[in-house]
């Protein structure tokens, strides 16, 4: 077993990338952080990390950071990541997805890099699920999806081949934010908890949902969501863990508990106390009915026990960090 | 003194901010401009229309190919001074229409040279472009360094009117500055432009293309330091019998000078993007590229010989700069 030491977290400027960091920091690992800044921000890097505004399609670059740094461990979340606009440009995000990931893989060969960690999606699973788990049927709906399947098979091939353990970690619906109240989710854009946090800071709250018409308990949409601060964790977790045992994995991270949008909503209602008033829309082309997560492999493969898992606590983090916007 | 001073392409983007600055300072100006349609000319009429509510403005539309109207225009109005900015711009275009930059910028060039020798003028100044340093390695580039390795017909025309323009002074001792800018950019910029560009798709949503993934470099110069860089020099103009400086460009032979205006400052193009979407509160599409054909991965400029000549040196932050554009872009489009 190798320590680790020294970790590059690619797209750490991110919403999700700068709670590992935080994490990471805090557990006293040296960072280093590569971000374009095309999706992450400036404001959200840490403190503590060495930062380089790059792309990760530039390989000699980050070839020369890996080697410089004595980088041992990667964290791969550096992505194009809007479903909308991936379906509007494809190879634009076959390019940042899947070319970037190799161009990356390319740069750890021959390096001194033992543990790769990556950021995939449960937008891979076939819709119609409803539960899935590791072994459920693969067949993304999304380009975004399409993209990060064809990515994470590149890693498998290229890790095994390099020995490198691996961990891919399929995220259902992230959301919340971080006690320290430095960092929190800053892009507008479909994230449903970002919509409503933003919406009830406004006088008259609207809020606009896709779909009441789906075979749900409440005609609305079903989401496994999971707190951005558990997410990080199980990363540190995870690299641990496959570091120790030299072993790769593939693991759901969602908490196996579903929330309808009508119940998110219902929630932000009673903490800001105000009326919000909901606009319904027709269905929105590609969303999935339902999907949870069966999260047994994770629950086994790192003890976990997740601390965040509370409507309540979730949807209070994210009206704090969105304080900070007013 | 208040000046008579000619100015070629005073409908362009750098023209039309020189003109105004010079005309608000109560200079005497005639405007001399093709108006060609190399992107909208609606854009050159709105702003030949802001310098025609000056009355010390008058203008002439022509090209300077056009020989007769050149030399009417110039002794009729008897300038001190001309300034010549007219040509046609674009690394990119010049791949594609290498011809049009010959003719306007070589032989547009040389018959202003001719006029400015005929009646003397105090002070030719021309526009180069930092482009001449073309692959050049060390940076930052000054104003002396070996200009031998241009990457695009844009680049070789503005070397070629140097040389012109370097061995009329010699002959006619014709005091000649040449100006080497580096990207400029600002209010009123050419819609041809990487910050005009940027701007407009990512508030449309349209993808932005970024070349060699990001990994370029550029000494952003905002359009005000630009002006001011100009203006301070037209009062020195160069005579051959000073003594040289180290570092002096000053030709051994004629009164003849080369001056980097640049904000002396290396900015990652990705940063630079960065600045933009910060600005605009929104993050853009990014289409990333290989290099293309004819551009350069760095441009920096020393500006100690303006500094020394002027005591002036540029020093807008690109946040500024962008602020300001994107400020005018807003109100222009009325978005």
């Amino acid at each position: 077993m190798a320590i680790i030491k020294n970790i590059l977290i690619t797209g750490g400027a991110g919403y999700i990338g700068s709670h590992i960091a935080e994490i990471l920091v805090t557990n006293n690992k040296k960072i280093f952080i590569i971000d374009n800044l095309s999706t992450g921000f400036k404001k959200l890097i840490n403190k503590k990390a060495s930062f380089y505004n790059l792309n990760i399609l530039t390989t000699n670059k980050l070839k020369k950071i890996i080697t410089e740094n004595k980088i041992d461990t990667v964290i791969h979340l550096a992505a194009s990541l809007s479903i909308g606009v991936g379906e509007k440009y494809p190879k634009i995000y076959y390019k940042n997805n899947v070319m970037g990931t190799e161009s990356l893989l390319k740069a750890c060969k021959n390096s001194l890099v033992k543990n790769f960690i990556f950021s995939s999606t449960a937008a891979i699973y076939k819709d119609g699920q409803k539960i899935v788990n590791e072994n459920s049927k693969i067949g993304p709906k999304s380009v975004y999806g399409k993209t990060k399947l064809k990515a994470e098979k590149k890693i498998i091939i290229n890790c095994k081949k390099n020995k490198i353990n691996f961990g891919i970690l399929r995220y259902f619906n992230v959301c919340g934010a971080s006690d320290s109240g430095k960092i929190g989710l800053i892009s507008k854009g479909d994230h449903l908890f970002k919509n409503i946090s933003s919406a009830v800071m406004t006088k008259k709250p609207l809020i606009k949902i896709n779909g009441n018409d789906y075979n749900t308990f409440d005609g609305t949409t079903i989401r496994d969501y999971i707190h951005v601060s558990d997410l990080a964790d199980i990363h540190f977790k995870v690299l641990q863990k496959i570091s120790k045992l030299n072993k790769s994995i593939t693991l759901n991270c969602g908490y196996g508990k579903g929330l309808s949008v009508k119940q998110v909503v219902n929630e932000f209602k009673k903490q800001i106390k105000k009326k919000i008033k909901i606009n319904f829309l027709p269905r929105r082309s590609g969303d999935m009915e339902m999907i949870i997560a069966d999260n047994k492999k994770l629950k086994k493969f790192i003890n976990w026990k997740p601390k965040y898992n509370s409507i309540k606590r979730i949807v209070k983090s994210c009206i704090d960090w969105e304080k900070k916007f007013i | 003194m208040k000046k008579k001073i000619f100015i070629t392409g005073s409908s362009g983007f750098i023209g039309f901010n020189l003109s105004k600055f010079l005309l608000e300072d109560d200079h005497v100006i005639h405007g001399y401009d093709g108006i060609t349609d190399y992107y909208d000319i609606k854009m050159k009429h709105d702003r030949n229309k802001i310098l025609k509510s000056f009355k010390k403005f008058s203008f002439t539309e022509g090209m300077l190919e056009n020989e007769f109207l050149l030399e009417k225009t110039i002794t009729n109005f008897k300038p001190d001074v001309i300034i010549h900015l007219a040509a046609q711009a674009g690394v990119r275009y010049s791949l594609e229409k290498p011809k049009i930059y010959l003719s306007s910028n070589i032989n547009g060039t040389l018959n202003i040279i001719e006029q400015a020798n005929k009646i003397k003028v105090s002070h030719l100044i021309v526009a180069s472009s930092s482009s001449v340093y073309g692959a050049n390695k060390k940076i930052p580039f000054h104003e002396t360094d070996k200009t031998q390795t241009q990457m695009s017909i844009y680049a070789a025309t503005k070397k070629s009117t140097e040389s012109i323009a370097h061995s009329y002074s010699s002959i006619w001792k014709l005091p000649i500055t040449m100006l080497r800018f580096f990207t400029v950019y600002g209010p009123w910029g050419r819609p041809d432009m990487a910050l005009f560009k940027f701007t407009n798709s990512i508030i449309n949503n349209k993808p932005i293309d970024i070349y060699n993934n990001g990994e370029m470099y550029r000494d952003f110069t905002y359009i005000d330091d630009i002006v001011k860089g100009v203006v301070s020099l037209i009062l020195v103009p160069p005579t051959n019998e000073e003594s040289i400086d180290k570092g002096d460009s000053l030709s051994p032979v004629a009164p003849f000078r080369i001056v980097n205006i640049g904000n002396s400052n290396k900015v990652k193009l990705l940063d630079f993007i960065d600045a933009i979407e910060s600005c605009l509160e929104k993050k853009a599409i990014r289409n990333y590229m290989p290099m293309q054909k004819g551009d350069v991965e760095a441009t920096w400029a020393n500006t100690d010989l303006l500094k020394k000549l002027t005591g002036y040196s540029p020093k807008t932050n690109i946040k500024e700069g962008i602020k300001s554009f994107i400020d005018w872009y807003l109100s222009y489009y009325k978005k």
